[in-house]
């Protein structure tokens, strides 16, 4: 069920809308209707994944111009299209989806992975001198609810409640920004436990619930007429009507995954690792984020618009791989290969991904360290370099340890996109930049919004001026990727 | 002190041309001679001790001499035997086996034989001064250069604010007392509205109370402060209560902190996973509304490095590699210093200039994009590069303060302190209309709801405010009153305007696309409650106390609630507005978010199982309708009841 943009904004569901402008007119016939956003930070090293060289095996003191790729090459269910080893999976559905491996940033972010994060997450550079809405917040916002009852952006897979200064700097980015509240995601930091805030509190029966919310509205209407007669304390009341019309909405019966889906599903949505196999114990999303692709499918099928799914960031941790990165990488591969892999066909076999846009993505590529420091951990932030200087002494500096702005990969499934196809093509021996074709976030994100049927100069107005979905609205989408 | 700065500012709009062109003054043998030759001359030649039967204490008796004849030849020093000896061209040298005289000291007795060594000790002199051989003088400047920080302020803003015309009073219009109200009613008048002959009605006491407490220290009242106020019967209460309410420092301050946290971007942490951030200015700010610091010196000290209440904050560590000085100012990089610039503007001008820092605004013709980089120049070390979106273009842009003001000199310094300390002058200059403009703008909307001209960070000259004369009006009122904040926002609160009865049928609105709507005033604008209100609210409710260490602001921890309610995780961009949306996910969060129903449900006040009408006032200051006081008394249990009362609009909106 889809609800028109007019209708949406017609209705309060979102609640007031405030100073909102009205967006241009939406003129582009939309592709797909809903996008699950798989966001892997970290930097993945999209050479030992989604654009794989020449597999170099580890030889004590080889040098780093020497390291071309950790791993074997894997042919895919695309022709010609190859993937790194232990991608097995992900390599059978490669027919059903696109990679962009020449992506490119101007910008070098150098150590700062959260500034990298919060550009791939919003498509604008820190500090962007106004409070840049997340992608999913412009989806959200520029397309609506499909079904009313549904959030339009579900964020899965993040810890909130905190005091961590990097994630709270998180929370910012990945939220609505000037945008406000109603456009901030319904977090689901753990798939299992659904959204709490759906159901009501422990120990409150919902005949309960309902006879505190009509004594809540009683009073109102006792002492508070006139508040209910002004514009803000009519849409409070909806608001507040449509939270407890949400409790009893379809998006419920999607958490209830373990119930509803049989074991086999379930089990083919799960690393091929356990926490305690890991080389690092301490950290392992692996199931939650599993769990999460399950529901993010289940989701879909209820009807919400976006739904961004992330394997945890932690600095020096899943992706961010400084030491021992080989070994790391090939656990992280177990970890998201089967997962993937299963939420494509699945949304194939039901029917879904043709109108279902998945994509893939991380804040910035990796290349070969410049340097090693203290003779164990290379220095990672190399950006142009060669590798010439760096002698690879023992296992742990054997793999891709510098950050790459210069250049990543970004994947594509269904949605409008092309199918087992390439686009982009990078260099074979460092620094591995793109040759052909590159392109900047912004037009990526133009690509992305092109295919869900929003302009790339689409803009709404804050502090007097307009903020647009693609940095000044310039993005320009890359047509050859469409189908 | 203000008498003196104000005797101060009359001396120094007249001296001009004498303090800089010094004119032959005449020497006073009483003041200037006899010290010095008492002094350095006396021990051995006074009326005492005429050693060689010299007495070189008076005029009279120099011009006498000793036994080596006149001391002085009036008119001609160099035939006057005191000078030969003091200058050694004459044996010996006097004084005779002390230090020499200074060469002022000389030039002093010079130049009063040359004058012809007159004595004035028949006329009336001041004072025998101490001071000697002062060779220019007194000089009323000398109050100036010795007078401390706060003075040399209050000074400077006089003699400035002598640049700005004094704008014309309020229109008289009968019945009102605080000029807010003549300007408000004029305007009803002038747009024949019924309300100017049938005003709208005050706020009841309970609205007001529970209005004013939000708006001075972020809470509602205890029932104990709620049923004092009710039942207090004199005509002034309302006054009174507001100057006890301004007068609790610590919970104005705390109550103001987290809004210009927000609005400087201030960061519990300067530097997080790399990123530099704005400094923490959370006790700093504290401070300077604890002692109501004039809010022109607070920006000051914000933005001048020379300023001595300049936060300087402490070096953190970057990745283990080098330092990093996170602050309000940032300007290491290109972006980061034309970041600051708009940020500036937006905060303190008012002036959103963030769209001219990559080309010419399209939609405000008053900043070209060299306009603004000239400003943004003032904020850094060297002229800026024009960049038009992210193409370089080679060219300079000299630093230049975007307005004119009188008197202020023209030449920028070179080093980037310097920079700093001149556009901190500037910016909050009395003739720089736009500074005062701003701030009382927001405090209007702070305490109305609708800014005098809106948005608050987007005055543009191409577009009148609401009551541009008001709004000119309080600003220069501001700066008269030396740029106190508790001054204006007494003044508004005192207002009838403010204690109206908020009314949804005449309350203004504010329409992006239709912003000359006209505003009148004859309600305030509803306003939602902050989440540190809220929480607090609450807290207060329940506890019956205002713990200050208990306040949310304080709180680094971000939650579902806290977010929810519009409290930013963590502060990244500078923001002087909350919204105000209302969102299902924020709704949720009330019907069923652990945090709010925890702090219901684990109320003190609940323990002691209160009557439903206890409840009732702590929640709205008043005491329930029969109506209400049913409603209530049937809730089961009454946790339920306090619920419904904390979840509903009344509670939601200040209003």
């Amino acid at each position: 069920m889809q609800v028109n943009r007019r209708e949406f904004l017609g209705t309060a569901l979102g609640g007031a809308m405030g100073s909102m402008a009205r967006a241009d007119q939406q003129t582009l016939v939309p592709k797909a209707d809903a996008m699950i956003y798989i966001w892997l930070p970290g930097g993945m090293a999209q050479t030992d994944l989604w654009d794989p060289k020449k597999f170099t095996p580890y030889t004590p003191g080889m040098k780093g111009s020497e390291l071309l790729g950790t791993c074997e090459r894997i042919p895919t269910s695309a022709d010609g299209v190859f993937l790194g080893k232990g991608l097995e999976n992900i390599a059978s559905v490669m027919n059903k989806g696109a990679i962009l491996r020449s992506l490119s940033s101007e910008t070098k972010f150098g150590a700062v992975h959260l500034k990298a994060q919060y550009y791939a997450n919003t498509g604008y550079l820190f500090p962007s001198g106004v409070k840049v809405p997340s992608i999913g917040a412009i989806v959200g916002r520029t397309l609506g609810h499909r079904n009313p009852r549904v959030p339009a952006y579900i964020y899965i897979g993040r810890d909130v409640d905190t005091s961590d200064e990097e994630k709270l700097f998180i929370s910012e980015y990945i939220g609505p920004g000037f945008y406000a509240v109603n456009y901030a995601p319904f977090m689901i930091p753990e798939p299992a436990k659904g959204m709490a805030t759906l159901n009501a509190y422990a120990g409150i029966s919902m005949d309960r619930l309902d006879r505190r919310q009509k004594l809540m509205e009683s009073l109102a209407g006792l002492g508070q007429q006139d508040l209910l007669r002004s514009q803000k304390g009519g849409d409070y009341m909806k608001v507040m009507a449509e939270a407890r019309a949400m409790m009893d909405s379809p998006v419920k019966r999607a958490f209830e995954f373990a119930k509803d889906e049989n074991p086999e599903t379930i089990a083919a949505y799960q690393p091929e690792i356990a926490g305690d196999q890991l080389l690092d114990k301490s950290y392992f999303y692996g199931n939650r984020f599993g769990n999460g692709l399950l529901l993010a499918r289940r989701l879909v099928e209820s009807g919400a618009r976006f739904i961004q799914v992330e394997y945890q960031y932690g600095p020096f941790k899943g992706f961010d791989m400084h030491e021992s990165g080989q070994q790391r990488m090939v656990e992280m591969k177990k970890q998201i290969d089967r997962p993937i892999a299963q939420l494509i066909r699945d949304l194939d076999e039901r029917g879904l991904l043709d109108r279902t846009l998945v994509v893939i993505a991380t804040e910035f590529g990796r290349t070969i360290a410049s340097a090693p420091a203290a003779g164990k951990e290379p220095d990672g932030f190399a950006e142009r370099n060669t590798g010439e200087n760096l002698v690879i002494e023992n296992e742990k500096m054997y793999g891709f340890h510098g950050h790459f702005s210069t250049c990543s990969s970004m994947l594509f499934f269904g949605g409008g996109f092309k199918r087992g196809f390439v686009y982009g093509k990078t260099a074979d021996r460092h620094p591995m930049e793109p040759v052909e074709n590159p392109v900047a976030l912004i037009d990526a994100y133009a690509t992305i919004f092109k295919a869900l049927g929003i302009r790339a100069d689409t803009n709404y107005v804050t502090e007097g001026r307009p903020v647009y979905v693609t940095n000044n609205g310039k993005g320009k989408p890359v047509e050859a990727l469409l189908g | 002190m203000v008498a003196c700065s104000l005797r101060l500012t009359a001396v120094l709009l007249s001296l001009a041309p004498w303090c800089f062109a010094q004119q032959p003054a005449a020497i006073s043998f009483t003041r200037q001679v006899r010290p010095l030759l008492e002094q350095r001359c006396g021990a051995c030649h006074s009326p005492d001790s005429r050693t060689s039967g010299l007495d070189a204490t008076t005029s009279a008796s120099l011009l006498k001499g000793g036994k080596r004849g006149p001391a002085i030849v009036p008119g001609k020093p160099a035939e006057s035997a005191v000078l030969q000896y003091v200058r050694g061209t004459r044996e010996p040298r006097m004084p005779k086996g002390m230090a020499p005289l200074s060469d002022l000291e000389i030039q002093l007795l010079e130049a009063w034989i040359q004058a012809g060594a007159l004595d004035d000790s028949a006329t009336p002199a001041a004072a025998p001064a101490k001071i000697v051989a002062q060779s220019a003088p007194a000089n009323p400047l000398n109050d100036v250069l010795f007078s401390d920080a706060d003075q040399l302020a209050a000074i400077r803003r006089q003699v400035r604010l002598a640049y700005v015309p004094r704008p014309p009073g309020p229109p008289r219009v009968a019945g009102y007392s605080n000029p807010i109200d003549h300007f408000i009613a004029a305007k009803w008048r002038d747009a024949n509205l019924p309300e100017f002959k049938d005003p709208p009605p005050a706020a009841s006491d309970s609205a007001f109370l529970r209005r004013v407490y939000l708006d001075l220290i972020g809470v509602i009242p205890t029932i104990a402060e709620a049923q004092r106020f009710v039942a207090d019967r004199s005509p002034d209460k309302r006054t009174t209560l507001i100057d006890e309410l301004l007068a609790r420092n610590a919970d104005y301050a705390a109550h103001w902190t987290p809004f210009w946290e927000e609005a400087i971007a201030s960061s519990d942490t300067g530097v997080v996973g790399g990123i530099v951030r704005h400094g923490d200015y959370r006790q700093w700010l504290f401070d300077a509304f604890l002692r109501n610091k004039p809010y022109d010196q607070m920006v000051a000290d914000l933005i001048d490095p020379t300023s001595p209440a300049y936060l300087h904050p402490k070096p953190e560590r970057q990745n283990g590699d080098y330092d990093v000085y996170p602050q309000f100012v940032l300007n290491s990089s290109h972006t980061e210093t034309i970041q600051t610039a708009a940020n500036t503007a937006q905060v303190f001008l008012g002036t959103g200039m963030k769209c001219a820092s990559c080309h010419d605004h399209f939609l405000n013709r008053e900043w070209p994009q060299a306009r603004f980089l000239a400003f943004a120049g003032m904020f850094a070390a060297h002229d800026l590069e024009v960049i038009r979106c992210e193409q370089r273009s080679g060219k300079f842009v000299a630093p230049r303060f975007p307005f004119d003001l009188p008197g202020v000199p023209t030449a920028t310094p070179a080093d980037v302190n310097s920079r700093l300390h001149l556009l901190s002058l500037m910016l909050i200059d009395p003739t720089n209309a736009r500074f005062s403009q701003t701030i009382v703008n927001r405090l209007w909307k702070r305490y109305l709801g609708l800014g005098l001209f809106e948005p608050a960070d987007d005055y543009r000259a191409d577009r009148a405010p609401s009551h541009p004369e008001l709004l000119n009006w309080l600003a220069y009122d501001f700066m008269e009153h030396g740029y106190n904040l508790k001054h204006t926002i007494r003044l508004i609160l005192t207002s009838r305007t403010y204690q109206l009865q908020y009314d949804p049928a005449r309350e203004d609105h504010f329409d992006v696309s239709n912003p000359t709507q006209p505003r009148y005033y004859r309600s305030p604008s509803l306003r939602k409650l902050t989440a540190e209100q809220l929480i607090d609210s609450i807290r207060v409710a329940m506890t019956q106390t205002l713990d200050p260490r208990a306040r949310l602001y304080l709180q680094r921890k971000s939650t579902d609630l806290t977010r929810a309610l519009g409290r930013p995780a963590a502060r990244n961009e500078v923001s002087t507005a909350r919204p105000e949306d209302v969102a299902v996910v924020q709704a949720l969060e009330l019907m069923n978010g652990e945090e709010f129903n925890e702090r219901v449900a684990q109320a003190p006040l609940l323990k002691e199982n209160p009557a439903p009408d206890r409840l009732f006032w702590a929640a709205f200051s008043r005491a329930p309708s029969h109506a209400e006081h049913e409603l209530l008394a049937r809730a089961e249990p009454l946790a339920d009841a306090l619920w419904a009362m904390f979840a509903s609009p009344g509670f939601q909106y200040i209003h």
